[in-house]
């Protein structure tokens, strides 16, 4: 565990900020690469890139406040904004909901998650690296590979000590970085637009209902975490979509 | 015999397409950008600097007006980005407005602890609570 990089007098440089300015660079150059790749060059892009990530930004921060079913248990937006829990997952709906929004603000006609898809999936694979590095890793395993914090590191994040425990971010790290390599692989070969973005969210929201068995997040109903309840109403939407897709493509073809 | 160019019997060019009167170049939107993260610096700064200043004073119970204080400056910045950026981007020069909103929605989600969080801890730590 390295939650501080380096130190700048009385400032510490966190390793998660660090890692997510990375990701966030590095997944802009993608998108660029991508969009000259497909010759999408647009100047609307630029709207729907301050969409998404405006969308994106205000989501991760505040899409967690209402965790509790009794408003009165939920902290406020003070609060929430100020130390409430950020969630990647929140974050994807408001950075696809700010995205559509600033489609129909510019007038941009075409689908972008294309254009987004392997940016996305290289620039989490990079942020995560600051989850693995700063929080806490998961549930205890017998695995070889699990990670065991001293008791300093184990009383920092609030878990256990001398226990190890399962890698949950490395898991997702790798899920991403192959789900990098597989969206590079399909993308000449998935024609139906948008479907490109909605496989590796589909792929993405499986992988992430199986790794939150391991992640140690606080189970809330018949032993499913939060992020799973949220992942099971979304799931069908993401799978409904991609159908939609392929159908509608499929009959463009035929015509 | 050549016509003189505004003689009203020239037939006037059409108007551009919207927006291309007003192009967005990349280095406006990385001068957003940085304008937006610069303050969002600036803004963690200032409220982590009182913070500590009076957390050092005789009464460190008021170290907590840092943290309203950085509160105050987050929403400062929240509705100064989100205008001015808008303002811009309707405006003037659209790669700047761009820029200011992508700068602050992008140092959002980079400093999620720093500032409110530093503020709060260095609180804490004056005042014994955990």
């Amino acid at each position: 565990m390295h939650p501080v990089i380096a130190k700048l007098g009385p400032v510490a440089i966190l390793t998660h900020d660090v890692c997510v300015a990375l990701g966030i660079g590095v997944a802009a150059l993608v998108f660029l690469w991508e969009v000259r790749r497909r010759r999408a060059q647009d100047d609307r892009l630029w709207y729907v890139l301050a969409g998404a990530l405006v969308g994106g930004a205000l989501f991760a921060r505040l899409g967690t406040w209402a965790q509790h079913l009794d408003p009165r248990d939920n902290a406020t937006l003070v609060e929430q904004w100020a130390y409430g829990n950020r969630s990647i997952l929140s974050g994807l709906v408001g950075a696809y909901v700010g995205a559509i929004v600033a489609k129909k603000v510019s007038g941009y006609p075409w689908r972008t998650g294309d254009l987004f898809a392997p940016a996305v999936a290289a620039g989490m694979a990079i942020g995560r690296l600051g989850c693995l590095l700063a929080e806490p890793p998961g549930t205890p395993t017998d695995l070889p590979w699990g990670v065991t914090l001293n008791a300093a590191q184990a009383e920092a994040l609030h878990t256990v000590a001398g226990v190890p425990l399962h890698p949950s971010f490395g898991y997702e790290i790798l899920f991403h970085v192959v789900a990098f390599g597989a969206l590079l692989a399909l993308r000449t070969k998935v024609t139906a637009p948008g479907a490109l973005f909605k496989i590796y969210l589909a792929a993405y929201a499986a992988f992430r209902f199986v790794v939150e068995f391991v992640r140690g997040n606080e189970v809330v109903w018949h032993g499913l975490t939060r992020p799973q309840l949220f992942l099971l109403a979304c799931l069908p939407l993401i799978v409904a979509g991609l159908v939609s897709d392929l159908v509608r493509r499929k009959e463009a073809v035929a015509a | 015999m050549t016509m003189p160019p505004n003689s009203g019997w020239t037939v006037p060019s059409p108007p551009p397409p919207n927006g291309q009167e007003r192009p967005i170049r990349g280095r406006k939107v990385a001068a957003g950008l940085g304008i937006a993260a610069g303050a969002q610096v600036l803004a963690i700064g200032i409220g982590v600097l009182v913070t500590i200043a009076l957390a050092s004073t005789d009464n460190s119970e008021n170290a907590l007006f840092g943290v309203y204080l950085e509160l105050l400056l987050q929403l400062v910045l929240f509705v100064a980005c989100l205008v001015i950026g808008i303002v811009w981007i309707a405006r003037r020069d659209r790669g700047l407005g761009l820029g200011i909103l992508i700068g602050w929605a992008v140092s959002v989600i980079v400093f999620p602890v720093a500032g409110i969080g530093v503020c709060i801890a260095i609180v804490n730590a004056n005042t014994g609570a955990s």
